[in-house]
C-alpha cells in the first residue's frame, strides 16, 4: 500500500516534469515567434507541429532564420488564406524569413490591449482604425518606404499623424456607406435613395407593401456598434458634410449638444415607426447576414463585410452599396472611411528590417489586387485593379466625398461606447432624445478634460 | 398530502433538470445543421450532417488543441492536489497562530478576480518568458487554483480524528509516511472533488489561456473555437461541433468521480 502510493506520486511527478520539458520545447520557439523577438530558431523546425498558420519556409541551412509574428483582424477563412498564401510566396523569395499569421478573432482588440500595456506587440500587426490615436507609440514610420507615395487620397490623411509619420500600409480601406439588398428593392420598385427623407419612404413602402414581413433596418443592441454606427455616419451627414457645419465648434468643444437631439429623434422614429427589426435588443451582428439572405431585411448600414455570410445562406443574393444618404437639403451625399485592414511594424520589434521587407512585399500590386478582390473592399494604394462584385460601386461612386469616422476626429476618446449604449438605452425606452444630448454633452465635456 | 409533495418536488426537479439540459439540446441540433439549414434552432436536423465536426477539427487543428488542453490540465491538476495536500495538512492539524494566519492569506486569495491582475500577470510572464509556453499556464492555473484546494483540503483533513495520527505514530511511521501511507487514502472524496473542481475550470479556461497560450501550436481548445468568431462572421456550426468533442473528456470524467464528488464537497464544506 504504502509502496504503491510512493510510486503513484513519483510517477505522475516525473510524467508532469517530462510534460512540462516537452511544452518548454515546442513552446520554446512559441514564445519567441509571438513575442518577436527569435533570434534563432535552431529548435522550433525540427520539432513543432506544423500548422496552416505558419508559411513554412523550404528549410535553408545559410543564413539568421527569422519569424515574424503578424496579428490580423481578419476573420474569413478564405481571405486568412489568401494572406497567408502571399506570406508564403514571400518566404520563397525570403527563405531565411518565415510568417506567422495569428487571426485573434473577437478577442482582437483586448489582447492588442494587454500587449501595448506590457510593451509587447507581434513584429507586423493590423491597427483597425486605431493607427495614429492608439498605436502611434507603437508603430514604426515607414514614410520611407516605396510604397508610401502611393496611398490614396483618401486614406494618406488617415493614416498620416501631425509630424508626417506614416503609420502603417492600408491594406483595404473602408468606404461606409449603406448595403442593400438590391434584390429586394428591385421587387418593390424602389431606387436606392439619395437622401434621408426618401430612405425613410423607401423603408415605409417596403414594410408596408410586404405586409411586415421585410423589416427595412437591422441593428443590434448586443453588438451596440451598429446602433452607435449609424449615429457616427449620419452625425457625419448632420454636421460635417453640409457647407454650413459644425466641425469647428466641435473640435474646440463649443458644440451645442442640443442639436443632437434631432438625430436621436430620427432613430427613435425608425424604431417607433417599426423600420428596424422588432428584437433589435437582443439581436446579433451575426444574425444579420441570414436574415439578410432571406430577403427579410433591406438595408445594413456599414460596408457589406458580411457578404460571404450571405452567399453561404443563399448564393443568389444581389448585394448593393451605396454612399450615405445626405441629411441636410442641398447636401450631397457621403461615405465615412478609413482604414479596414492594415499592415503597421511594431518599431521595437527585434526584426524591424524584415517586417518592413514583408509589408513592401503585401503592398505590391498583384498582392494588393488579391487582397481586394477576396475582401471586396477598396485597396490603399493608388492604381490597383480588382475584380469583385463591389468593383463597379466604387467605381460608380468613386466621386464621392469620403469623410474620416465622425468619433475619431470630433469626439474625445471613450465617447464611442458612450453614443453605442446610450444610442440603445434611446432604442430602449430608457432615454429621450433630449436626454441622449444631455448625456452626450455631460460626457463630451468630462473625456475632454481628461 | 405527501404523495402530492412529492410529486410537486418531482415536478420542480424535472424543470430544473429542463433547464439544464436545453443547452445541450441546443448545442446538439447547431452541431448536427448545415449552414444554410433555416430551420428553428429547436428542431433536429432529419439528416446525418457531419461537416461541422470535420471543419471544426481541421480549421481549429483540434488535434493539437486537445493535446494542449490534455497537458496543460494533467499537469496542473497534479500539481494542484500534491501542493494543495501538503500544504493543508499541517494548516488542519497544527493551528497555531501563525498557521492560522498562513490560512487566512490562502484563502482570501480567493477574493482577488484574476482578470483584475491580467496586465502586471501578463508583464510578469513576458519577463519569465513564459508567454505561449505550457510551463507559463500550468504555473497560472496552480496559483489560482491552489486556494480554493487548501481551504478543501483543510476543511476535509480536520475531519479526521487526530487519535489515527497519533497511533500511526507509535506504530513508528514518520511525518510523509503518515500523511501518504495513512491520510491521502482517506482523502479520497475529497481528491475526486479537487480535481474535478479544477480540472474542469482548467480545461474550459478561457480567460487566461486566450492571453497567454496565442500561438496556434499551444492553444488549447476555447481558444482554437473562439478564433471561429470574428467581428462579421460567425461559424456557429462549426463553434457547437467542437465545443461538444471539448466537452466529452470531462463529462466522462465527471460520471467516473461523481460518487467521490458529492460525498467530497459536502464534507469539506460542513467542516471547513
Amino acid at each position: 500500500m504504502r509502496k504503491s502510493w510512493f510510486t503513484m506520486i513519483a510517477l505522475s511527478l516525473i510524467v508532469s516534469t517530462a510534460l512540462v520539458g516537452c511544452s518548454e520545447r515546442s513552446g520554446g520557439s512559441a514564445n519567441n515567434n509571438s513575442g518577436g523577438n527569435a533570434a534563432s530558431n535552431e529548435d522550433g523546425s525540427g520539432n513543432a507541429p506544423k500548422t496552416d498558420d505558419t508559411a513554412n519556409a523550404p528549410k535553408p541551412d545559410n543564413g539568421e532564420k527569422v519569424r515574424l509574428t503578424v496579428y490580423s483582424t481578419i476573420g474569413e477563412l478564405k481571405n486568412q488564406d489568401m494572406m497567408k498564401s502571399i506570406a508564403a510566396d514571400f518566404t520563397k523569395e525570403n527563405p531565411n524569413i518565415q510568417v506567422e499569421f495569428q487571426f485573434p478573432g473577437a478577442e482582437y482588440e483586448n489582447i492588442l490591449k494587454v500587449k501595448m500595456a506590457a510593451n509587447d506587440l507581434p513584429d507586423v500587426f493590423d491597427t483597425h482604425g486605431w493607427a495614429v490615436i492608439r498605436y502611434d507609440k507603437y508603430l514604426a514610420d515607414l514614410k520611407d518606404e516605396t510604397w508610401a507615395p502611393n496611398l490614396t487620397d483618401t486614406i494618406k490623411p488617415v493614416v498620416t499623424n501631425k509630424s508626417g509619420k506614416v503609420e502603417a500600409l492600408v491594406l483595404s480601406e473602408a468606404k461606409d456607406g449603406i448595403s442593400y439588398n438590391a434584390g429586394l428593392l428591385e421587387k418593390y420598385g424602389i431606387t436606392p435613395p439619395s437622401t434621408f427623407a426618401e430612405l425613410m419612404e423607401a423603408a415605409d413602402k417596403l414594410k408596408t407593401e410586404s405586409n411586415g414581413d421585410v423589416t427595412p433596418f437591422f441593428m443590434s443592441g448586443i453588438d451596440n456598434g451598429m446602433i452607435g454606427g449609424f449615429l457616427d455616419l449620419y452625425a457625419t451627414s448632420q454636421y460635417i458634410s453640409p457647407s454650413a457645419n459644425d466641425a469647428a465648434t466641435l473640435l474646440d468643444g463649443s458644440f451645442d449638444w442640443k442639436k443632437w437631439t434631432p438625430l436621436a429623434q430620427k432613430l427613435l422614429d425608425m424604431q417607433k415607426k417599426g423600420y428596424i427589426n422588432k428584437d433589435v435588443l437582443t439581436a446579433k451582428y451575426t444574425d444579420m447576414p441570414q436574415r439578410f439572405a432571406q430577403g427579410k431585411i433591406a438595408f445594413v448600414f456599414g460596408a457589406p463585410s458580411f457578404a460571404d455570410e450571405v452567399y453561404k445562406v443563399n448564393k443568389d443574393v444581389k448585394i448593393g452599396i451605396m454612399p450615405l444618404t445626405s441629411m441636410v437639403d442641398g447636401d450631397s451625399q457621403t461615405f465615412s472611411g478609413g482604414e479596414r485592414y492594415t499592415m503597421g511594424a511594431w518599431k521595437d520589434g527585434k526584426h524591424l528590417e524584415e517586417s518592413k521587407k514583408l509589408i513592401a512585399f503585401f503592398s505590391k500590386p498583384e498582392n494588393m489586387s488579391k487582397i481586394a478582390n477576396a475582401t471586396k473592399l477598396p485597396p490603399g494604394l493608388k492604381d490597383i485593379t480588382s475584380e469583385h462584385e463591389f468593383t463597379k460601386y466604387y467605381e460608380q461612386f468613386s466621386a464621392v466625398r469620403v469623410f474620416p469616422y465622425f468619433d475619431r476626429v470630433y469626439l474625445p476618446n471613450g465617447m464611442w461606447d458612450v453614443m453605442c449604449k446610450t444610442g440603445t438605452a434611446l432604442v430602449a425606452g430608457d432615454v429621450s432624445p433630449e436626454q441622449f444630448s444631455d448625456k452626450m454633452k455631460q460626457e463630451y465635456d468630462r473625456l475632454r478634460n481628461q | 398530502m405527501r404523495n402530492k409533495r412529492s410529486a410537486w418536488l418531482t415536478s420542480l426537479s424535472l424543470v430544473i433538470c429542463l433547464i439544464h439540459i436545453l443547452p445541450f439540446y441546443i448545442l446538439l441540433t447547431t452541431s448536427f445543421k448545415a449552414a444554410d439549414d433555416l430551420s428553428s434552432k429547436w428542431v433536429m436536423p432529419g439528416y446525418l450532417f457531419l461537416d461541422n465536426f470535420s471543419s471544426a477539427w481541421r480549421e481549429a487543428n483540434m488535434m493539437s488543441a486537445f493535446r494542449s488542453n490534455l497537458i496543460v490540465t494533467a499537469v496542473s491538476v497534479v500539481l494542484i492536489i500534491i501542493i494543495g495536500s501538503i500544504a493543508a495538512y499541517p494548516l488542519a492539524r497544527y493551528q497555531t497562530r501563525w498557521n492560522q494566519f498562513v490560512y487566512a492569506v490562502f484563502v482570501s486569495a480567493l477574493i482577488v478576480p484574476p482578470l483584475t491582475i491580467l496586465v502586471p500577470l501578463y508583464k510578469f510572464m513576458v519577463d519569465i518568458g513564459g508567454m505561449n509556453q505550457y510551463w507559463g499556464i500550468i504555473l497560472l492555473f496552480v496559483t489560482f487554483n491552489l486556494p480554493m484546494t487548501i481551504f478543501l483540503y483543510t476543511g476535509f483533513i480536520s475531519t479526521i480524528p487526530r487519535e489515527l495520527d497519533e497511533a500511526a505514530m507509535i506504530d513508528g511511521a514518520g511525518r510523509f509516511e503518515l500523511f501518504y501511507r495513512i491520510l491521502l487514502p482517506l482523502l479520497k472524496p475529497i481528491t475526486a472533488t479537487v480535481i474535478i473542481l479544477t480540472g474542469v475550470a482548467v480545461w474550459n479556461d478561457y480567460q487566461f489561456s486566450v492571453f497567454f497560450l496565442q500561438h496556434p501550436h499551444t492553444r488549447t481548445i476555447t481558444v482554437a473555437l473562439a478564433s471561429f468568431f470574428g467581428q462579421y462572421n460567425s461559424n456557429i456550426g462549426w463553434v457547437a461541433a467542437g465545443s461538444l468533442m471539448g466537452a466529452l473528456p470531462m463529462i466522462v470524467l465527471y460520471l467516473f468521480l461523481q460518487r467521490y464528488f458529492i460525498s467530497g464537497l459536502a464534507s469539506g464544506a460542513i467542516k471547513g
